[in-house]
């Protein structure tokens, strides 16, 4: 059946109806644009609650490489070791640690130190997690909450730092104070176990032990710290400190 | 008479049979290999650490920035008048929702724990842009759902401008946010620029009427029904300027890089000696993408249907090569962790990463087109989407007769 | 006509042994769900129903909030419930009549905590301790509330 009943649509002659479809259309555009802003006001606001003042505790580490040496492995082995990683480098395996060297191409200027998550102020990782499986916890540790993670991988894509991976394979085996599995993203914890229990983490006594005692680890924001005494002593910088993501593991003589 | 009619397609030939089980295969396909992916952990694809997203990705990318751009037509016809394009609404309609729907299937079952979907809605983190996007997903079915009713129901008729208008608006905001997922990334070279944004609206624009021109024209082909010269010539006309516009983009996305100092060795990587890369940039994406079907439709044939066929053909084929390129090369390009160092690890730092599609996610891949075949198929043979016809002077008395875009009449039993 | 009558036959006949295969399904014996020495953190008709609660709770302290000195978490579940073969070895928690799989299967409850978690307790730690403390536990640990929502269970009519 057709229907011919064109006069319905009369009443918004094109010439005279634009005046109020456009008023609507400019209403629904500042709507839109509303929502598009949502995540960058509520970021906004964040920052503003941020500003406001310290925690009491934000764990983190400093790096001196100017005493890790290119040879030593043991933060890496004892990180392994300790959270129960393959200690075979394949592409699909997690290195939730990992010695990094580098030249300077023009110098020749060389060092070789460890990279591992950066615990960030400001994680990429957490801002874009759709579940919050990526979190922050009130100390400062950056933690993916594998309960809620959905295996997306945007945290993997958002980090600069390389220090997400994804568990491609069935685990077993486990250590029960680093449970991981299949599915899930992770990266390093700052061995979480351990420091609840007042002990540093695993590469950074091996470090101690093993090692040239490169590694501190401590509370940045208190400060009688060993580590915040060395932080406001010596020049230190972060990996990429220009992309202001305020990691909390500095390193000194890069 | 003006009024436009609209029938179901009979769906009782060998070959609509044969199209509707192949969609259908493939479906199944993706659901079975998603579970056998889930099942055996992701080592069983090509990707890995160092690739996290493959070619489900691209796949799922490109279907959900062609949604958005199919559904132009109908939003050229409501919202700014032309009534020419209203009799495509409806096709328009139906194919934005199958490719959203498709992209989201590639999606959802490459998830390293599916099941958990749900939590991105039960804890949700409106921090982030990928949690933003599954309400506007969402949301994008939902009103280009009412705005079909609203078009096909004539008591509706009244509602379909307004619902056009907001239908218009969600799907450039939606486009935005898909865009704003690699734009809002300060971690890879290729991403970090707000440019993604309109860019991604702007090739959403060609891939989307691409691949409703491959539809459309198929479709009348396949149905024996007349597909005018008039309807051709407006959307031919419509793919020249958004294929020019993409390549516009292109031209200076990679020129602001080449004049950023930091960005030339990832520009050097994407236009000289990325291999795989360079070639799919080179050949893929500016020859078959854009410099192809420019020349195509700009030339004397422009306007068949032969000619508009392959042109589309080659702006999807230059669409996914581009896709390929902004996902899969933006992870192989080393992460800039150390600017102008020359860098050594066990974990693949400074190196150039290399990835093959494996079988289990390249079917996903196409299981998600599968899926939009086989919504398409269905919806034409269940809901009168398409026009009988579409011949010139069907279109043109439609277009001078109808002075409001909602004065079309419903199909006839 | 003739086809709806036969999808009505089809129907009912479904049903009629899909009731009967449920109900054999249903003879299946109650497990045998082996017990543990000691005392639980609740008494064990609250722990059967509202275990995964206490479970949920805890995981969010531990997890989200760093509030790892929890009695109640999995691993001490796990540390008291699990079985030792003749040699002593653990047998793994989840293994067919084990504690939990025991009750899980029979319920036919799917639970993927231990795709991540692991099924046998484990004592020692690879690594040279030295005794270095980072000095902040004090601060960092706050003081552990005993199952602060028990007596509410316990008022719905559990005890």
């Amino acid at each position: 059946m057709s229907d011919e009943r064109t006069e319905l649509g009369s009443d918004e002659a094109p010439d005279q109806g634009h005046d109020p479809s456009r008023r609507r259309l400019l209403a629904l555009a500042g709507g839109a644009v509303a929502a598009t802003l949502m995540p960058g006001v509520t970021l906004f606001a964040r920052t503003l609650s941020i500003g406001s003042g310290k925690t009491p505790v934000r764990f983190g580490l400093l790096v001196d490489t100017t005493k890790c040496t290119q040879g030593c492995n043991a933060c890496v082995s004892a990180c392994q070791d300790y959270n129960g990683l393959s200690k075979d480098p394949g592409p699909d395996n997690a290195q939730w640690i990992r010695k990094v060297t580098i030249t300077d191409p023009h110098t020749g200027f060389t060092r070789s130190f460890p990279v591992m998550c950066q615990h960030c102020a400001e994680a990429t990782c957490v801002d874009v997690c759709p579940t919050g499986a990526s979190f922050r916890r009130p100390d400062g540790i950056v933690l993916v909450d594998k309960h809620r993670c959905i295996g997306c991988r945007y945290c993997i894509m958002a980090c600069p730092y390389k220090a997400r991976s994804f568990v491609g394979r069935v685990i077993k085996d486990q250590k029960p104070w680093a449970p991981r599995g299949k599915g899930t993203a992770e990266g390093c914890t700052m061995c979480v176990e351990r420091v609840a229990n007042g002990k540093v983490p695993a590469c950074v006594a091996a470090c101690n032990d093993k090692g040239e005692k490169a590694m501190t680890f401590g509370n940045l924001h208190d400060p009688k710290s060993e580590i915040a005494k060395s932080l406001a002593r010596f020049s230190t910088t972060t990996i990429r400190a220009d992309l202001g993501l305020r990691p909390g593991v500095h390193y000194r003589g890069i | 008479m003006a009024t436009m009619q609209y029938r179901e397609i009979p769906g009782r030939s060998i070959a609509y049979w044969t199209a509707l089980f192949a969609c259908a295969l493939l479906s199944v396909a993706g659901v079975a290999v998603g579970l056998y992916m889930r099942a055996e952990g992701h080592h069983v694809t090509g990707m890995n650490n160092q690739i996290v997203w493959g070619i489900e990705h691209v796949f799922a990318v490109f279907l959900i920035i062609a949604a958005s751009g199919a559904l132009n037509v109908a939003s050229i016809a409501s919202v700014f008048g032309q009534t020419v394009y209203k009799p495509l609404s409806r096709l328009s309609g139906l194919l934005a929702i199958a490719l959203l729907v498709g992209g989201l299937w590639d999606l959802v079952l490459d998830l390293g724990r599916p099941g958990h979907v749900l939590d991105a809605i039960i804890y949700g983190n409106f921090l982030s842009i990928f949690a933003w996007n599954m309400y506007l997903y969402a949301g994008f079915l939902v009103i280009t759902g009412f705005y079909l009713w609203f078009m096909m129901e004539r008591r509706l008729n009244h509602y379909s401008h307004a619902m056009g208008v907001t239908a218009f608006l969600w799907r450039l905001t939606l486009t935005t946010g898909t865009g704003s997922i690699f734009g809002f990334l300060v971690s890879r070279s290729a991403y970090d620029t707000a440019l993604l944004a309109p860019m991604f609206i702007i090739m959403s624009f060609a891939f989307g009427l691409a691949t409703f021109l491959l539809i459309l024209i198929g479709g009348f082909r396949a149905l024996g029904r007349p597909l005018g010269d008039l309807i051709r010539g407006r959307l031919k006309r419509l793919l020249t300027v958004f294929v020019a516009a993409v390549l516009y983009f292109v031209v200076v996305y990679n020129l602001t890089n080449l004049y950023m100092p930091g960005q030339r060795a990832f520009e050097g990587f994407l236009l000289l000696h990325g291999g795989v890369f360079t070639t799919l940039f080179w050949v893929g994406q500016i020859l078959i993408g854009g410099v192809l079907p420019l020349v195509l439709l700009l030339g004397k044939k422009g306007g068949t249907s032969r000619t508009l066929v392959i042109a589309s053909a080659a702006v999807l084929i230059g669409g996914l090569a581009q896709v390929y390129i902004f996902i899969i090369g933006a992870q192989a390009y080393p992460q800039q962790l150390f600017p102008g160092m020359i860098v050594h690890s066990s974990f693949y730092d400074g190196v150039v990463n290399s990835y093959t599609p494996g079988w289990p996610e390249t079917t996903l891949a196409i299981s998600g087109v599968g899926l939009v075949g086989l919504i398409v198929l269905l919806g034409v043979r269940i809901f009168p989407f398409l026009p009988e016809s579409l011949a010139d002077q069907v279109t043109q008395a439609h277009a001078q007769n109808a002075t409001a875009p909602h004065t079309n009449a419903i199909t006839s039993p | 006509m003739k086809n709806r009558a036969l999808v009505i036959a089809g129907l009912s006949v479904l049903i009629f042994f899909g009731a009967i295969w449920a109900d054999h399904r249903g003879t299946v014996p109650v497990p045998l769900v082996p017990t543990a020495q000691g005392h639980c953190v609740l008494p064990t008709a609250l722990m059967r129903r509202e275990h995964m609660m206490l479970l949920r709770r805890v995981r969010e302290q531990i997890v989200r909030d760093g509030k790892h000195d929890q009695a109640d978490r999995l691993t001490t579940c796990i540390a008291c419930h699990v079985q030792t073969t003749a040699t002593g070895a653990s047998i793994p928690i989840n293994q067919h009549g084990q504690f939990c799989a025991a009750c899980h299967t029979y319920v036919g409850v799917h639970i993927d905590c231990f795709a991540c978690h692991a099924t046998v307790p484990q004592k020692a730690i690879p690594i040279a301790d030295l005794g270095q403390t980072h000095g902040e536990q004090a601060a960092y640990r706050i003081p552990r509330v005993i199952l602060q929502h028990a007596p509410a269970l316990i008022a719905r009519g559990h005890s």
